[in-house]
C-alpha cells in the first residue's frame, strides 16, 4: 500500500521463515503482505534480536516501526513472547504476535543515540516463551526538524 | 530543460528528466492541502544525459534543506523520502545549485497518507531503510506500481549511503 519501497534485508545470523497462508495487514500502516509473509528468527533461539544503527552522526534521531505477525502454527504448548528494548532499556511488552495478523510497534517520541553514540533496538524472549522473537518487517526514519517556517508569500526565494 | 535519455532498461520514471541550467534555485510548487500528509520522494538518475553525470547540489523542501544530491555516474539513481505533514496549502521542492553543477530531477512522487500514521511529536520523517526483514529473494520492489529494476538500482544506492548493519 501507499506505494512504499520495501528492501529485502537479510543476514548470516537470523534465519527466515515464510507462511503460504495469507496474512491480515488491515492496520493503519498497512504493510504489504508479501514482506509479512516472511519473517527472521535469529538463527540461535537463545539468542536476542539486535538491530544497530551504525555509522550515522549521534545527534540524529529516529523513529521506528516494526510490523509483526506470528507467522507459524503454534502448538497449543508453544509460545512466542517477547520484550523490545532499546539501549538496554524496555520499551514494549512483553509482546506476542497475533496469529497471521499484523501488529504495529513504533517508538512514540524520536529515539536518540546513548553516550556512546549508538542505537541498539532488541528483542529479546521473555522467560515464558518457548520460541525466539521474530519479526516481519521493519522501518526506520530519521528526523529532519525542518525548522524554517513554510509561508503562504507568492513571491520566489 | 527536457531531456529524453537514451534508450535503456530503466523505469519509465526515469528515462526523462529535466534538468535546471538556468538560475540558482528552481522549485516545484504544488497546490495543496493544509494538514494532509504525504510520502514525497525524488528520484534522481543522471542516465549520461549530458557528459557531466557527477553531480552535487542541493534539494529542499519549501525554506529547509532536505539533502544533497550526490550523483557519481550515470546508472546509480539516487532516491530520498519524506514523510511530511503539510503546514501551507502549498508545498515547494526546490533544487538548488551550490557548485558547477546543473541541477537535475528524474521524478518526483506523492502519495497520500492516513493522517493517523507516521506521526512525530516535531518534524518530518525522512526514509533511513523501510526493510522487509526475512524477505527470501534479493531484489528491492514497490507495491502497486512494479519497478524492480529502479529499485535494484536504488538498493544498492540505499546501502551505500546508509551504513545500516543489523546483528
Amino acid at each position: 500500500m501507499f506505494d512504499r519501497v520495501w528492501t529485502p534485508y537479510n543476514f548470516g545470523n537470523w534465519s527466515q521463515i515464510s507462511t503460504n497462508q495469507s496474512v491480515n495487514i488491515n492496520n493503519d500502516y498497512q504493510p504489504p503482505e508479501i514482506a509479512m509473509v516472511t519473517a527472521s528468527v535469529p538463527t540461535d533461539p537463545d539468542a536476542a534480536m539486535n538491530i544497530s544503527l551504525v555509522g550515522v552522526e549521534r545527534t540524529v534521531q529516529f523513529y521506528v516501526f516494526m510490523h509483526f505477525a506470528e507467522i507459524q502454527e503454534l502448538k497449543s504448548n508453544d509460545t512466542r513472547e517477547f520484550n523490545i528494548m532499546y539501549n538496554n532499556k524496555h520499551i514494549y511488552g512483553p509482546f506476542r504476535p497475533l496469529n497471521f495478523t499484523t501488529s504495529s510497534v513504533f517508538t512514540p517520541t524520536e529515539v536518540v543515540a546513548d553516550a556512546n553514540g549508538q542505537y541498539i533496538f532488541s528483542l529479546q524472549r521473555t522467560g515464558n516463551s518457548t520460541l525466539p522473537p521474530l519479526l516481519n518487517a521493519m522501518e526506520i526514519y530519521s528526523v529532519n526538524l525542518l525548522p524554517q517556517q513554510e509561508t503562504d508569500r507568492k513571491e520566489g526565494w | 530543460m527536457n531531456v529524453i535519455l537514451k534508450p535503456n532498461t530503466f523505469t519509465s520514471s526515469t528515462r526523462n528528466l529535466r534538468s535546471f541550467p538556468q538560475g540558482i534555485r528552481n522549485c516545484y510548487t504544488l497546490n495543496l492541502t493544509i494538514g494532509d500528509e504525504y510520502l514525497i520522494r525524488a528520484n534522481f538518475l543522471h542516465g549520461g544525459y549530458d557528459d557531466k553525470p557527477s553531480t552535487q547540489f542541493e534539494l529542499y523542501l519549501g525554506p529547509n534543506l532536505w539533502s544533497t544530491v550526490t550523483t557519481t555516474n550515470e546508472t546509480e539513481a539516487s532516491i530520498f523520502e519524506m514523510i511530511h505533514i503539510l503546514t501551507t496549502d502549498r508545498l515547494q521542492i526546490c533544487l538548488v545549485k551550490t557548485g558547477n553543477a546543473t541541477p537535475f530531477i528524474s521524478a518526483l512522487e506523492l502519495r497520500k497518507l492516513m493522517n493517523t500514521t507516521y506521526l512525530t511529536r516535531q518534524g518530518s520523517l525522512q526514509t533511513f531503510i523501510r526493510a522487509d526483514v526475512g524477505a527470501t529473494v534479493n531484489q528491492g520492489y514497490r507495491f502497486i506500481s512494479f519497478k524492480t529494476l529502479m529499485l535494484k538500482v536504488s538498493l544498492k544506492r540505499l546501502l551505500n549511503i546508509l551504513c545500516f548493519s543489523l546483528s
